[in-house]
């Protein structure tokens, strides 16, 4: 039996009251916090904040904006430009349907009535 | 030169920033870090966001200092900014997926220290942070003013822009959850507190 639990005994009999269990939860908060309490604070913070108001520039760090910036995700970079690649790449796919599907409504009869590959292989 | 022998007042300092003084804003700096970086720690748990915190809750001093009445008390309109910011990056934070390692080590770990020093942390602490870190947000501000800032709930009241009762019945419910959370009563823990009390 430790210390304070006999002490408690002594005080209190062998069923501690609801005000000393009170007393015990309150203290033990207040120790699980008490390395909160003794953190320092990183040094050079007043040098990065000095920095950051002379020159004026917005600090990003773990998803915040600093300098009463309102809080945002930058927006998404959308590629305002195709490179020669892309964009001949996009104007294949683009004729290519196109013409297909120029086929498809011009040609509906054509396209029902032309025998299938099987078909014509037999014949 | 005669150098000052009392150090200026906040209300001082605050006049003085009005003017775009930047030293005075050093002083006040000087003066509230502590308050303002631990409290910010104890609500978000991390050490670089708690930087952040605190850089900006002084960039807002800078920045609004006109706006700040110097005859009233400057503490209180600190943590309510720290509250609103933590706020803030909390809930910008929870929308994102966090991995499930981080997750844990916010939980369990105050703050991210060296491997050895989270080591000699003792169990029972550990079990009592992990229950506040398990606490709902409004629950745990409540917790981190009173138990870590000594704050009575008046202050409290004022700071969080709620009438008294309701920081009341949180605190009490938060209080109700850890007992919940480390047991139906705390006996247990006499064993693990005998030495510190």
């Amino acid at each position: 039996m430790g210390i304070f639990s006999a002490v408690r005994e002594w005080l209190f009999g062998a069923e501690a009251p609801v005000d000393a269990q009170d007393a015990l939860l309150d203290w033990c908060i207040a120790d699980a916090l008490a390395d909160e309490a003794h953190v320092p604070v990183p040094a050079g913070a007043w040098s990065r904040l000095k920095m950051t108001i002379a020159e004026r520039k917005f600090v990003r760090g773990y998803g915040m904006w600093v300098l009463d910036q309102t809080f945002h995700d930058p927006p998404e970079k959308t590629p305002a430009h195709l490179s020669d690649e892309q964009l001949k790449r996009a104007l294949y796919l683009h004729n290519s349907r196109q013409s297909r599907r120029r086929w498809m409504v011009g040609h509906p009869t054509m396209g029902g009535l032309s025998p299938t590959f099987i078909v014509v292989f037999t014949l | 030169m005669a150098e000052p022998t009392l150090s200026p007042t906040d209300r001082e300092l605050i006049h003085r920033l009005q003017d775009a003084d930047l030293e005075a804003l050093g002083l006040l700096f000087e003066r509230h870090r502590a308050r303002v970086y631990r409290t910010a720690l104890a609500i978000v748990r991390d050490p670089a966001v708690a930087e952040d915190i605190l850089q900006d809750c002084f960039l807002k001093v800078y920045l609004n200092a006109k706006r700040i009445d110097p005859d009233r008390p400057l503490v209180p309109w600190l943590y309510r900014v720290t509250v609103n910011l933590s706020y803030t990056w909390l809930s910008r934070r929870k929308g994102k997926r966090a991995s499930f390692e981080d997750a844990i080590d916010n939980l369990i770990s105050p703050v991210r220290q060296a491997p050895d020093r989270v080591a000699e942390q003792s169990e029972t602490r550990q079990k009592v942070r992990r229950a506040i870190g398990d606490l709902s947000l409004d629950q745990r501000v409540v917790v981190v003013l009173y138990y870590l800032n000594g704050l009575g709930l008046q202050d409290i009241a004022e700071i969080l822009d709620l009438p008294v009762g309701t920081v009341k019945s949180r605190l009490h419910y938060a209080r109700e959850n850890l007992r919940g959370k480390l047991g139906a009563n705390v006996s247990w823990l006499s064993e693990e507190a005998h030495g510190y009390l």
